[in-house]
């Protein structure tokens, strides 16, 4: 009888993501294609013969191949650095150098301003110091903050992808080249770096990825300047309201995320098959070279990682007033004229309730998921992570146009936002549970059924308890992510009831000191409770030394 | 001279002594196997040679160089990994090359070589395929073929067959003996498994605690091991202390160890030296039957004499009536032993 129930559970995420995912994308489709009902291709027209089309383009992809050299070229050394040596706090190390990964878009883009901004540490520092009239280092809204940012993003996911990939190398095949005669730099260029081609590959199309659908970092450090696909996107909906150009960027951003998607599986799948004896046994830092090259790579580190970081902290502190934490204080008060209609903290408080109605959708559809395609080459595998390939940019704007008319109109529900957030966590939670449920032995719920128990005590006395723990691990990425979430929220999000993030957003629209320092002190405190879940996470992962790089997770 | 030389090398990894004042000299073109169980420093000190780790002390030199402070891609030499550590990325042809390429030997000169090469380890037609695509028995012969492509002064193998199964093994090994000896290079073998070890090497040395216990010919190895280790680790089990007068079996053998004037130390009693029928010479022992089993090219004999237990391999064709003959346990059975074939030990 208990059957009866679970044969419709399938259902439950294919009706999901049909409606809030394909129903709104199949709305920008028809909103570019045919916004009267019949086909009409001016939108996309517009898009090949309009230069101003063609540069945001060439922008968007110039900008990425860029960041993506400079991510390589800079977290190589490091990557060499975490796979040969061993040296004290390693692991603790690597685990730190990740978090930034995790921090929302508009904490790092304030976290660079903090830094190096025009109101920034470095340059208020170098004024008082020198009594300088103007700030020394002018790069707010150039493309080398942008850069920046993009390197500071990605340099984690260059450095754990290949440091581990290095690791696994055989240590032998260098050996063997020494005995052949190979000097070290022969040995470098002939057989290391052919060797880590697919994991070069695989971190770099994964950032290529990351920084063609950048859109926080570039909306709020660029400035009026730059625009990619994304914040063009955002822009053209928002601002100018073109909404068929809006629909038909959204659709060439789909298709381009897409193909890069499939590309970046194929590199992954390359170096997941690697395998390899003779693992390479870390060697302690003893010459003056070792020393140099690594305290010279961790002192890049602390200066591209930690730095903005910490100036974000600084910055978010009032140094002049006599309450130092004034900016925090103002996130109480309910300001006449202020940006908002009620108290900025209020928005820490729908930040977590978004998440923790995103945290249960994302856990029930992403189990149920897991279950599905727990096969392996299940058809239903690639649909289920689809919306890791669609930028939340497009995902918000097809939530504003589709979901906001019959059949389906929630656009004053409380729930579009929660919504959007799972979908986005789904494949973060499916990839977490499934290597736990591919683990369960089948007899081992075949010995419980000969024993007596029926199918709903099996998953209770069986699968729960091996669970419980990846679900937990699961629940606090989705609740991350949605803390973070920015691109698609910025879409949906009501003005009365902002997110963290679209909160600071807003603070950064408005002029003044008392403004930034609160988008500051906003910042801070988002990135402390997103810092919080992933020490969490990285605490509950610990034991488990699953593929490096698969879990990272995408800000799309 | 010899043409290598290792006097007094040691090495260890923090409080473990992996290789202890070894010593060792293989003339030119002799092919010597370091014999060990596991852990016994066979492979460091193949990887001393080199030079893939560096030596506590002592001195290593090859063909008159002294080889301290020379790094290993300068040393001249050529080495078989276990995991064959051929390159994934290369072809066939690209691995056999890649010495003489480091070497920027010219492009027509490599071409030959490899030609060469192919040639001698038989693969010839194969120098385009991908690595992945060879056997396993394939991918040995590149490997030896790669490294000795650029003439090395020694041939260094870590257990070139030990990832190969048994029959395999055994016919890889007559064909790699033989390419060692056309080329007549000088080759320090490593191996865990004596027959591998009897049937490749010139002179075997067996490696006991990071030095060298023995080195001599297979066949005085094992006639003539020189310790207690060597013989158990040959698997010759039968062997008593000489200095116990009450052990049944030194009272048995009184008369000869007492023309022999020792009193201390052990003596071996090979398994091949027993046998049912007395001769002139052979000395007689009492035993009570533990096990017997038929094993097809010998039968093997366990008894018990006094309080210890030995073990025996009868030759079932010289024996007569050994064939279909069954023994009891509890049986009294008297063998005569000959002396000729026992071992005096050290220790």
């Amino acid at each position: 009888m208990k059957k009866n129930y679970t044969r419709f559970f399938p259902l439950i995420p294919l009706i999901f993501f049909g409606l809030f995912y394909f129903y709104p994308l199949g709305s920008i489709l028809k909103l570019s294609f045919a916004p009267e009902g019949k086909l009409q291709l001016d939108a996309a027209s517009k898009l090949i013969t309009d230069s101003y089309y063609l540069r945001t383009l060439w922008f968007t992809f110039w900008q990425a191949v860029v960041s993506t050299i400079l991510t390589l070229l800079l977290a190589l050394p490091a990557a060499y650095v975490f796979a040969t040596y061993d040296f004290r706090y390693k692991q603790t190390l690597r685990t730190i150098s990740t978090l930034p990964f995790v921090l929302p878009t508009v904490v790092v883009a304030n976290a660079f301003s903090a830094l190096i901004g025009p109101r920034g540490l470095v340059n208020t520092t170098a004024q008082q110091l020198f009594n300088l009239e103007e700030p020394p280092i002018d790069i707010d809204q150039t493309i080398w903050l942008i850069l920046l940012a993009h390197v500071f993003y990605n340099y984690s996911v260059v450095l754990r992808i290949v440091s581990a990939y290095w690791q696994r190398i055989n240590a032998e095949l260098t050996q063997a080249a020494e005995t052949l005669g190979a000097s070290p730099q022969q040995r470098f260029w002939t057989i290391t770096l052919p060797l880590l081609r697919p994991a070069l590959m695989a971190a770099g199309v994964l950032v290529f990825i990351f920084t063609f659908t950048s859109f926080g970092v570039v909306l709020l450090l660029g400035g009026p300047g730059f625009a990619t696909l994304e914040v063009e996107i955002y822009r053209q909906a928002v601002n100018i309201f073109d909404l068929p150009v809006a629909a038909a960027l959204s659709l060439f951003q789909i298709l381009f995320t897409f193909i890069l998607m499939a590309v970046y599986t194929r590199t992954q799948a390359r170096i997941a098959t690697q395998s390899s004896s003779t693992h390479m046994v870390a060697k302690p830092v003893t010459t003056w070279w070792d020393k140099v090259i690594v305290w010279g790579n961790l002192g890049v580190m602390f200066t591209l990682l930690a730095a903005p970081l910490l100036a974000l902290v600084l910055r978010s502190i009032s140094w002049v007033d006599s309450n130092p934490f004034l900016y925090y204080a103002k996130l109480f008060d309910n300001e006449r004229g202020s940006v908002f209609y009620v108290p900025p903290i209020e928005a820490v408080g729908n930040s977590l309730l978004y998440a923790g109605c995103a945290i249960v959708i994302a856990l029930i559809i992403g189990l149920i998921c897991a279950y599905l395609v727990v096969d392996k080459n299940n058809w239903l595998d690639p649909i289920f992570m689809l919306p890791l390939a669609t930028s939340a940019v497009t995902l918000g704007f097809g939530y504003i146009i589709a979901l906001d008319e019959p059949p389906l109109n929630l656009r004053n529900s409380f729930i579009l936002i929660p919504l959007a957030h799972a979908l986005v966590a789904i494949p973060f939670v499916i990839r977490t549970v499934l290597p736990a449920l591919r683990g369960i032995n089948p007899a081992v719920r075949e010995a419980a059924s000969t024993l007596g128990a029926d199918p709903t005590r099996i998953w209770l006395t069986i699968d729960w308890p091996l669970l419980r723990r990846v679900l937990l691990v699961a629940a606090v990425f989705a609740f991350t992510i949605s803390m973070g979430e920015f691109g698609a929220t910025i879409f949906v999000a009501r003005p009365d009831s902002p997110t963290m993030p679209t909160a600071i957003f807003r603070f950064l629209g408005r002029p003044g000191q008392v403004n930034f320092g609160q988008a500051l002190a906003m910042s801070t405190l988002l990135m402390f409770v997103c810092s919080a879940g992933f020490v969490l996470i990285e605490r509950l992962r610990l034991g488990d030394k699953s593929v490096d790089g698969s879990i990272d997770q995408g800000e799309f | 001279m010899s043409h290598l030389e290792i006097q007094s090398v040691s090495k260890s990894f923090g409080s473990t002594v992996a290789v202890d004042t070894a010593s060792l000299t293989l003339q030119q073109g002799e092919i010597v196997c370091l014999l060990g169980p596991s852990g016994c420093g066979k492979t460091t000190l193949l990887r001393l040679v080199a030079g893939l780790e560096a030596a506590d002390g002592g001195s290593i030199s090859l063909a008159g160089r002294n080889l301290v402070d020379v790094p290993t891609y300068q040393r001249g030499i050529g080495m078989m990994f276990q995991s064959y550590a051929l390159f994934p990325h290369m072809t066939v042809a690209e691995n056999i090359g890649y010495g003489l390429r480091m070497a920027h030997e010219p492009q027509e000169l490599i071409g030959q070589r490899i030609g060469e090469m192919l040639d001698l380890v038989d693969l010839n037609g194969l120098g385009d395929r991908q690595i992945d695509q060879l056997s396993g028995g394939q991918q040995q012969r590149v490997a030896l073929a790669r490294s000795l492509a650029t003439r090395p002064d020694i041939l260094l193998l870590d257990e070139p067959l030990g990832s190969l199964d048994r029959l395999l093994r055994e016919r890889l090994l007559d064909q790699l003996k033989v390419i060692l000896k056309k080329v007549g290079v000088t080759a320090l073998y490593v191996t865990h498994d004596q027959s591998e070890a009897f049937g490749i090497g010139d002179r075997v040395a067996v490696m006991n605690r990071g030095s060298i216990e023995q080195i001599a010919p297979p066949h005085e190895i094992f006639t003539r091991p020189k310790s207690r280790f060597v013989a158990n680790f040959l698997g010759l089990s039968n062997v008593f202390d000489v200095s116990h007068p009450h052990s049944t079996i030194i009272q048995q053998l009184e008369p000869w160890l007492n023309d022999q004037g020792r009193n201390e130390g052990a003596v071996l009693i090979p398994p091949y030296a027993a046998s049912l029928t007395q001769r002139e010479g052979l000395l007689l022992l009492k035993t009570i039957v533990q096990g017997y089993s038929f094993r097809g090219r010998f039968a093997l004999l366990s008894c018990q004499v006094g309080e210890h237990e030995l073990a025996f391999s009868l030759d079932p064709y010289l024996e007569e009536g050994l064939i279909g003959r069954d023994f009891k346990p509890g049986d009294e059975l008297e063998l005569w032993l000959n002396p000729q074939h026992f071992v005096l030990l050290s220790h």
